[in-house]
């Protein structure tokens, strides 16, 4: 132990075990299967109990502002997922009719999807139009 | 129409200005290995290093950072390391002449670099009388330590 | 003029190719006049950039849609000023933008050491034209931003097309700090590629003495200094327009501009321990690499649409093109190092785990592994389909708990770092070191917990950075007190002249400052409130200190968006500040997009930050979010702090200083050769 070097690998290798044990807790809180709701459906009972991204489109018409908590309905591929959101934080602006959307949480018993968390990006409407009309 | 004549402009004056010093009179060739670094220049650098080293541990310790101990320790290591490197540069013969030397690298690499004689107007290299180190002619300090050069 | 720019592009790449070959071509041949050639390619490829980004400038002023990235990223409405920032509102100019940054650079090394270097400057050239050529390449063939819009008639022939108006400019992207924020934030990228040029030079040329660490010192204090305040704007501007009430959420793209600003930090410490003592020097050359390519990765992480952000562009092609980049500088750079391991020996051994060097080991250890943690979690989604097939995502607390104990810990070596001496520290040394620091710092932490402080972390930070400030001051008075004494100066002047002779140390530590005052911003994060309510005409709602009353609802239209806000009364313990406008804005051109402005009463102490997230059941009330969210002040402050420092490090010396201290032969053989020619 007098040699510094070993010391110092053995100080280094303390640090390291702890931050990795640190970060395998938190990777065990935070992770999440990350699928599509076509996927989900084909999922069935495997999906209870476990933590799921969800992603899908909010269909046209669907988003439920009088109901609290709020619902609405996502979809893809001919699929479709009722969403609960009960989480705390503000929605996107993203977040409205045609976007693409991920919801974050678990399926409950009756086959409502409890989200806690949303993230919604814009279906780009125009880029789609120019990109068929445009040509490098 | 413009466009096209703009962009042949360009063209050209990009070309000329690409392509002038191709034709020009070469100003020396480049060696890489005689532009390499040489032992002296490591060792000069390593001096360097050290005095600085010494330097700060002065600064420390006039701080009072430092325990008599550990500043008599680190110093007594500082100069032994100093004095290895001042051995060293010695047997170069660099430490008791720098000048000559310096004289000297420069007329064999600039007779590996072109064959005409080293002129007799070929700048000199002074060291500084306090520290040592480098300095260019024309300066009236030290750019290491600040002592005013003759 | 899209014509013009798109010639000046491709004139601009073959200037490029050519400097790429002729640099290598006269090192090869030790043709001087061939190298000189190549760097004046160089700088006409600049020149030729400036003019291609001058052209899109131009066909965005004057609203020019035939042009695909002027109808995609501007339109009629925007205010000057916003149409020049749509040069980066879209993928295609922002991509020209980053061409032009680094062709700048690119030009001011070359120029700067026109004489100097002369051995290493032909590879330094040829580095900087391969980074050049291939981000060019990408712009010219993949997503060049002069096409032309175009659409197809009933019979198949292509006609061209201009729009009525563009899609204008994404609205987020309507605020200062984000048109600020991007070429920042390249300049902060890309100009890691000097100090790679200049490290894989040495290695080429086997000069892997100190001479090239020395050359790159400020290039890479620049570059660092840019990415931080790149990545603090990039938080301001998550705080003010996303309206969530944080300002660091672990997007991907932050994550990716964090991740070289952490080696690039590990980078500058260790450079400090191969110039003193010669040891590390396979690990620096390793940490630049790294960095120049973690740089890279930012840039596809943004452009590739492999992962979700919200800070990314749309998908784009590029993917594939930038691993194949990233792979080929990771290999041929690995090569070359391991070629070349003998040249890089240690000079000497670790003396002490009690000692500087040390302390540096330490500091650069936690911030490769926490640049690891972040780059796991950034790619886990990428990595586990590869993998298992099933793709699967991290989230914050992951992050924070990596991260945070790792912050702490360097936050201590800040305070700890500079008291050790170098080699071996004594234990009677340390306690002539610590006794101050030691002395102030635990009774706050006790103040604290009696206070009633009990969040762990929050705790150890506030104490932690108590330690550190103190030993800082107290390096500035010992310091001052020493220099005043041996020149008779008075105490200020002591204090100014002691950091203007050694920039370098005590620019450090205002760095050091600037690192405290942040930390003490980030741990306000602990003691955050929010309060979501429903608020009819009237209503009123609590949080912390602070009541809010809603006053008035009013709806109206603008040329731009129309918007719909609330009017609440802000009382601090009963006393009326201010009156707050939180608005909802929805953006006429486009995507019709949705935008939340946030309202912001900022003090030192705490911000109340107040969002209006909509109209609740049928008109009945007004849905408020508000957050109290203490010390997020210092964040930004702390971050001018550290730009002051870095540029007080960056300072120039005395005139002739800069070059002659450590004259090598192969300079002076190239002023005397230089000297006798005239």
């Amino acid at each position: 132990m007098s040699n510094p070097r070993v010391k110092f690998v053995v100080g280094s290798l303390v640090i390291v075990a702890a931050l990795a044990w640190l970060g395998f807790v938190g990777f065990q809180e935070s992770k999440a299967y990350y699928i599509t709701v076509d996927e989900f459906r084909a999922m069935q009972g495997r999906a209870q109990g476990k933590t799921l991204k969800v992603a899908g489109d909010v269909v046209e018409g669907s988003i439920d502002r009088a109901k609290s908590p709020l619902e609405f309905v996502i979809g893809h591929q001919g699929q479709t997922l009722k969403v609960q959101y009960i989480g705390k934080e503000v929605l996107p602006d993203t977040f409205k009719d045609g976007s693409k959307a991920v919801v974050e949480g678990t399926i409950t018993l009756d086959g409502v999807f409890q989200a806690k968390h949303i993230e919604a990006k814009c279906a780009s409407k125009y880029e789609a139009e120019y990109e068929s009309k445009g040509k490098s | 129409m413009l466009v096209a004549a703009a962009c042949t402009l360009l063209v050209a004056l990009v070309g000329l200005y690409v392509l002038t010093p191709l034709f020009r009179e070469p100003k020396g060739n480049l060696d890489v290995e005689l532009l390499a670094e040489t032992e002296l220049d490591r060792l000069l650098n390593r001096k360097a290093v050290i005095y600085s080293n010494i330097k700060d541990l002065e600064f420390e310790y006039k701080m009072g950072r430092l325990s008599d101990a550990d500043y008599g320790r680190l110093g007594a290591g500082y100069k032994a390391e100093a004095a290895l490197v001042l051995q060293k540069l010695d047997q170069l013969g660099a430490e008791k002449n720098v000048d000559e030397q310096i004289e000297k690298e420069i007329s064999v690499r600039r007779g590996k670099l072109s064959s005409a004689p080293p002129s007799q107007s070929a700048p000199g290299f002074a060291s500084c009388p306090s520290c040592g180190s480098a300095t260019v002619p024309g300066k009236k300090f030290c750019a290491d330590c600040g002592q005013r050069l003759a | 003029m899209s014509e013009f720019g798109n010639f000046c592009l491709l004139l601009a790449f073959c200037l490029g190719l050519y400097a790429l070959l002729a640099s290598v071509l006269g090192a090869v041949q030790k043709q001087h006049r061939i190298v000189r050639s190549a760097e004046r390619a160089a700088l006409a490829a600049c020149g030729s950039i400036a003019l291609a980004l001058s052209s899109l400038v131009y066909l965005l002023v004057t609203s020019d849609f035939s042009v695909s990235h002027v109808a995609s990223a501007s339109n009629r409405a925007l205010p000057v000023y916003y149409k020049i920032a749509a040069l980066w509102g879209a993928h295609d100019g922002s991509l020209l933008l980053w061409v032009f940054v680094t062709s700048i650079f690119s030009g001011i090394v070359i120029y700067q050491n026109r004489f100097r270097y002369r051995d290493m400057m032909p590879y330094v050239v040829a580095v900087l034209m391969v980074n050049l050529s291939f981000f060019l390449c990408l712009n010219l063939f993949l997503s060049n931003p002069f096409n032309q819009l175009v659409q197809a008639n009933a019979d198949g022939t292509l006609q061209k097309f201009i729009p009525q108006d563009g899609r204008g400019l994404n609205p987020l992207l309507q605020y200062w700090a984000m048109v600020i924020h991007p070429p920042i934030l390249y300049l902060g990228f890309i100009g890691f590629v000097v100090p790679f040029a200049f490290a894989f030079a040495a290695l080429v040329t086997k000069q892997l003495g100190d001479s090239w660490i020395r050359t790159i010192r400020r290039w890479t204090l620049v570059p660092w200094m840019f990415l931080g305040a790149g990545l603090i704007l990039g938080g301001k501007w998550a705080y003010v327009e996303m309206g969530w009430g944080g300002y660091w959420g672990w997007d991907p793209v932050e994550n990716a501009s964090l991740m070289p600003w952490l080696t690039g930090t590990a980078f500058l410490h260790s450079v400090i321990v191969q110039e003193r003592k010669g040891m590390l020097k396979v690990w620096n050359v390793f940490l630049i690499m790294i960095t120049y390519l973690l740089g890279v990765f930012g840039t596809f992480i943004t452009r590739s649409g492999v992962i979700n952000s919200v800070h990314a562009f749309a998908d784009s092609s590029l993917g594939p093109f930038f691993l194949y980049y990233m792979s080929a500088v990771f290999f041929v750079s690995m090569y070359l190092i391991i070629d070349r391991l003998p040249y890089l020996k240690s000079e000497r051994p670790l003396d002490s785990v009690l000692s500087r060097e040390s302390a540096f080991l330490f500091n650069n250890l936690v911030l490769l592994v926490a640049c690891f943690a972040v780059f796991w979690g950034t790619m886990f989604p990428v990595l586990s389909e590869w993998v298992q097939g099933q793709k699967m995502t991290v989230g914050p607390p992951f992050f924070n708990n990596v991260n945070i104990p790792i912050g702490l810990f360097l936050l201590f070596l800040t305070g700890v770092g500079p008291l050790f001496a170098w080699r071996k520290t004594s234990v009677e040394s340390l306690k002539k070191a610590f006794f101050w620091p030691v002395i102030f710092s635990v009774p706050f932490c006790a103040a604290l917990m009696i206070a009633g402080m009990r969040d762990f972390y929050a705790v150890v930070s506030f104490t932690l950075c108590v330690f550190v400030l103190i030993t800082v001051v107290r390096e500035f008075y010992k310091g001052a007190s020493v220099r005043a004494k041996n020149t008779g100066e008075s105490f200020l002047s002591a204090i100014v002249n002691l950091t203007l002779k050694n920039k370098r140390r005590y620019g450090g530590y205002i760095v050091h400052v600037a690192i405290v005052v942040i930390f003490v911003g980030l741990t306000g994060n602990a003691f955050n409130k929010e309060v979501q309510q429903k608020l009819s005409k009237g209503e009123s709602m609590h949080i912390g200190r602070y009541m809010l009353r809603m006053v008035d609802y009013r709806e109206a239209d603008t040329p731009n968006y129309q918007l719909a806000e609330v009017k609440l009364e802000a009382y601090k313990d009963g006393k009326l500040i201010r009156t707050m406008t939180p608005e909802k804005r929805l953006y006429k051109a486009g995507d019709q997009q949705t935008t939340t402005e946030v309202e912001l009463y900022s003090t030192p102490k705490e911000d109340l930050y107040v969002v209006f997230s909509g109209v609740a059941n049928g008109g009945k009330g007004y849905e408020i979010h508000a957050f109290v969210n203490p010390l997020v002040f210092w964040v930004w402050f702390g971050a001018a702090i550290m730009v002051f420092g870095t540029l007080v490090t960056l300072l120039p010396d005395r005139k002739g200083a800069f070059v002659t201290p450590q004259l090598s032969f192969s300079e002076a053989a190239g002023i005397g050769e230089t000297l006798r020619i005239k």
